[in-house]
């Protein structure tokens, strides 16, 4: 076992390439926190105009296929293309776009190559940016439970239904879906997963605001928030239809299976670094934070559960990386990932008192960031699967039960030559399913 | 023992609860947070018609005063709503802290007004870079000015409510001595500024005063034999009703939500890790209820341990809230945090009340300093 990542002479010539080329392309204040709604929009724009610099260096998905787009990076290249982003506090894409990581995965795995073809250069280059359309009013765990319909006309297939807490602010290019494509069909087996153009007829963006609105980039952003998108009468090409009719709860055990964590990463949450230099830099009566016992103890205990859920983010990206056969570990890294979050709600508020609780700029801790913290911690312990939902997939990957063992999600093959086991599983996704 | 309300007792929270349908419902609460409104004025003129306001003080000064275990019972029908109000901030907490001065006319003469309506008082307890320490525990120093006037310049934090106070109640500490004391002055007086702090805190400012001279009768000293914190152990047991009305409101709509949201062809309520969110926060909810009704009772017969008893009580009800808030969340999911749900509501006054008279852990280690377990 080693942790220590140990360079090699290529690797330290690519962070060198990398870093410089960061250093001067990554545009200055893309990534402040806004603070009007014009500021949002505006970052947004620069947000996607450096994802398009990123794309043309294949950089923007690095582990995409570089036939279609992505830069085919080996998995020591990505090491060192991720820390250099973090070190920069840049997200790879720097916009939220689930196109990339969740739909084209999918579009990897079940696409033809003409799909592939058509769909997968315009997301790995940034010239699209695309939101999933998963959850309904009435199907939010119980996801193969949607009842958004497609139905087969011709050449095209007629969507109509509604989905709840989609994207982000600013708007999407191209949208993807899971839809009742069999009404009369057996559970999991009467889905078809579509991706499409945002701006088809029939497609109806409604802002919704949430208690906590995570902006583009994983910034938080006031003026940001999600949408409700209402598909009356919409009609896709059936180019558009991914794994064939009726297959699309295979297609998304694709992407739920990375949503769940599968596929880890190597960054630290960034809160940490933000509550050290915090409790080094402020007083409370006359003592430097850190100075008191209890604020050490607290921050211990803080650093051990951020610990925790870092490695367990490690190991996945490792395993991932470099083809382990994975099973429960996907959702284990997200369940601790969240409820980390949640515990850390009340811990920084222990620390810090109703500091934590506002976003002022003079008073609030951590210049407010804990504040947004306590909101998203609460908020993020729901999107991609609840902290039940995820419990109950781990306990089937476990065959806990006596129930056989569920494989994982089908994943892509990742970077030259290292693919992941488990193709054409099925998912596991819902509590009781 | 009879652990049964009383016909009285039933019938106010009746009254309570019957105002709170009528005038807050869950609607208007959430139309009233999204507008950036605190709370409506016309509930207060209520409060004052029905001897609420009054509640911490004497009938000889035109209150109610009500019982402790009535006061528990009000404040938890207002916090199942939740009402927010600068009630619990200047007719409970403002009102007992006046109290726990040495009595000067002009003490008096605000106490009737809070009882009356035509006062509100926001206490100003904290100061930027201080523990909490009690409410007498970090106090602005005052300086002497022109004649017997004084002198009071610095910073209070989180005052609730500062915005609709008529006047501020400000701990403070007399130059040359190291007497407890609070400052009342006007909330409009000249050199006072009040800026809100944003945040998922319910109305709380930062309030800063330049050069404000007070009067020598606008300095109130704390009786010297008492101890404050304890003596306000009335504010503590109000806040755990208000805390254990949001957490009863977030158990029942949380049950209702269970049993009307149905995932995979059933009620969400049928699945054992639903069922655990709620029974978790019902715990805690039930202990939280026991340990405060216990600690009212402990202090309407002014027992020895009443002041520790409401200690515990705040440290069970604070967090006790916001496990029932938690909890709320992980059974909604999603929609809970749709603003339009009214979970939030709850979730940031839970957030607010927790650490309002010192977080859960200084209730605790008060708590330990003041039992004398060592001896036998």
């Amino acid at each position: 076992v080693e942790f220590e990542l140990l360079y090699t002479e290529e690797q330290e010539a690519f962070r060198a390439e990398v870093s410089s080329w960061l250093d001067a392309n990554i545009p200055a204040g893309m990534t402040d926190i806004p603070t009007s709604a014009e500021h949002s929009e505006r970052l947004y724009r620069i947000r996607r105009a450096f994802g398009l610099k990123l794309g043309e260096r294949g950089w923007l998905y690095p582990a995409g296929d570089k036939r279609y787009g992505g830069g085919g990076l080996s998995f020591d290249q990505i090491i060192v293309l991720e820390e250099e982003a973090s070190k920069r506090n840049v997200n790879l894409p720097p916009y939220y776009d689930s196109g990339g990581w969740l739909g084209g995965a999918s579009i990897q795995v079940w696409g033809t190559e003409e799909q592939k073809a058509a769909f997968l250069p315009p997301i790995y280059t940034g010239k699209v940016r695309s939101w999933q359309l998963l959850s309904e009013p009435t199907a939010g765990s119980d996801l193969a439970g949607v009842r958004t319909s497609a139905v087969r006309a011709g050449d095209e297939y007629v969507l109509n239904g509604t989905k709840v807490f989609i994207g982000s602010g600013h708007g999407a290019d191209w949208l993807w879906t899971l839809a009742v494509t069999d009404p009369e069909g057996e559970r999991h087996k009467n889905l078809s997963w579509f991706i499409f153009p945002a701006d088809l007829p029939g497609v109806t963006i409604q802002p919704q605001r949430m208690w906590s609105n995570k902006g583009e980039g994983g910034v938080y952003d006031d003026f940001s928030h999600k949408n409700t998108i209402f598909l009356e009468q919409v009609r896709v090409p059936a180019s558009c239809l991914i794994g064939g009719e009726n297959n699309g709860w295979k297609v998304a055990g694709t992407h739920l299976e990375i949503e769940h964590g599968s596929n880890g990463n190597i960054r630290s949450n960034p809160i940490w670094g933000k509550l050290l230099a915090y409790c080094r830099s402020h007083h409370r009566d006359g003592h430097p934070l850190v100075e008191d016992p209890d604020v050490r103890l607290a921050l211990v205990r803080i650093y051990t559960r951020l610990e925790s859920a870092r490695l367990l983010a490690q190991r996945n990206f490792w395993m991932s990386y470099t083809g382990q056969e994975m099973s429960y570990e996907g959702s284990q890294a997200d369940y601790v990932r969240k409820t980390t979050g949640l515990w850390l709600t009340g811990a920084i508020h222990d620390l810090f008192g109703p500091e934590a609780i506002t976003k002022d700029g003079v008073h609030g801790a951590l210049g407010g960031i804990a504040e947004y913290q306590h909101r998203a911690g609460i908020q993020e312990t729901h999107p991609g699967g609840t902290t039940d939902i995820l419990r109950v997939v781990m306990a089937r990957r476990l065959g806990i039960g006596k129930r056989a063992k569920e494989t994982a999600g089908a994943r892509a093959p990742i970077s030259a030559g290292v693919g992941t086991s488990g193709a054409h599983a099925t998912p596991g996704q819902g509590m009781g399913g | 023992m009879d652990l049964a309300l009383s016909s009285d007792q039933k019938s106010f929270r009746e009254s309570v609860e019957s105002f709170v349908a009528r005038h807050a419902p869950r609607d208007s609460l959430v139309a009233l947070n999204a507008s950036g409104t605190s709370w409506k004025p016309e509930w207060y003129a209520h409060y004052g018609r029905a001897g609420w306001l009054g509640a911490a003080v004497p009938e000889a000064l035109g209150g109610a005063e009500l019982d402790p275990l009535t006061l528990v019972l009000l404040c938890e029908e207002l916090g199942k709503a939740p009402v927010p109000s600068p009630f619990l901030a200047s007719s409970i907490v403002a009102a007992l802290l006046l109290r726990a001065c040495v009595p000067v006319p002009g003490r008096d003469a605000v106490l009737s007004g809070i009882a009356d309506g035509s006062c509100i008082v926001a206490p100003a307890l904290r100061m930027p870079g201080r523990s909490w320490r009690g409410v007498c525990g970090s106090p602005i120093q005052l300086a002497r000015g022109a004649g017997k006037t004084f002198v009071l310049d610095g910073t209070s934090l989180f005052v609730p409510y500062a915005d609709a106070a008529t006047h501020l109640l400000v701990s403070v500490r007399p130059p040359d001595e190291g007497k407890a004391a609070f400052a009342l002055l006007a909330a409009d007086s000249a050199g006072v500024t009040r800026r809100t702090l944003q945040g998922l805190i319910n109305s709380a400012f930062e309030v800063t005063f330049e050069s404000v001279t007070l009067d020598g009768n606008a300095i109130f000293e704390v009786d010297p034999v008492i101890d404050v914190d304890g003596e306000i152990m009335l504010a503590r047991l109000a806040i755990c009703g208000y805390q254990i009305g949001g957490s009863a409101n977030l158990v029942d709509r949380s049950i209702e939500y269970s049993n009307e949201r149905e995932q995979f062809g059933m009620p969400i309520g049928r699945f054992q890790r639903v069922q655990d969110h709620i029974i978790e926060a019902l715990n805690a909810l039930d202990s939280a209820r026991w340990i405060t009704y216990h600690a009212a009772w402990s202090a309407e017969r002014d027992r020895p341990d009443a002041a520790v008893r409401a200690y515990l009580a705040q440290a069970a009800a604070s967090t006790s809230y916001l496990t029932a808030a938690n909890s709320a969340h992980e059974v909604f999911a999603g929609v809970a945090c749709d603003p339009a749900s009214g979970i939030t509501l709850h979730t940031e006054i839970s957030r607010t009340l927790y650490d309002l008279l010192g977080s859960p852990d200084w209730a605790q280690r008060r708590a330990s300093s003041t039992l004398d377990w060592a001896t036998a």
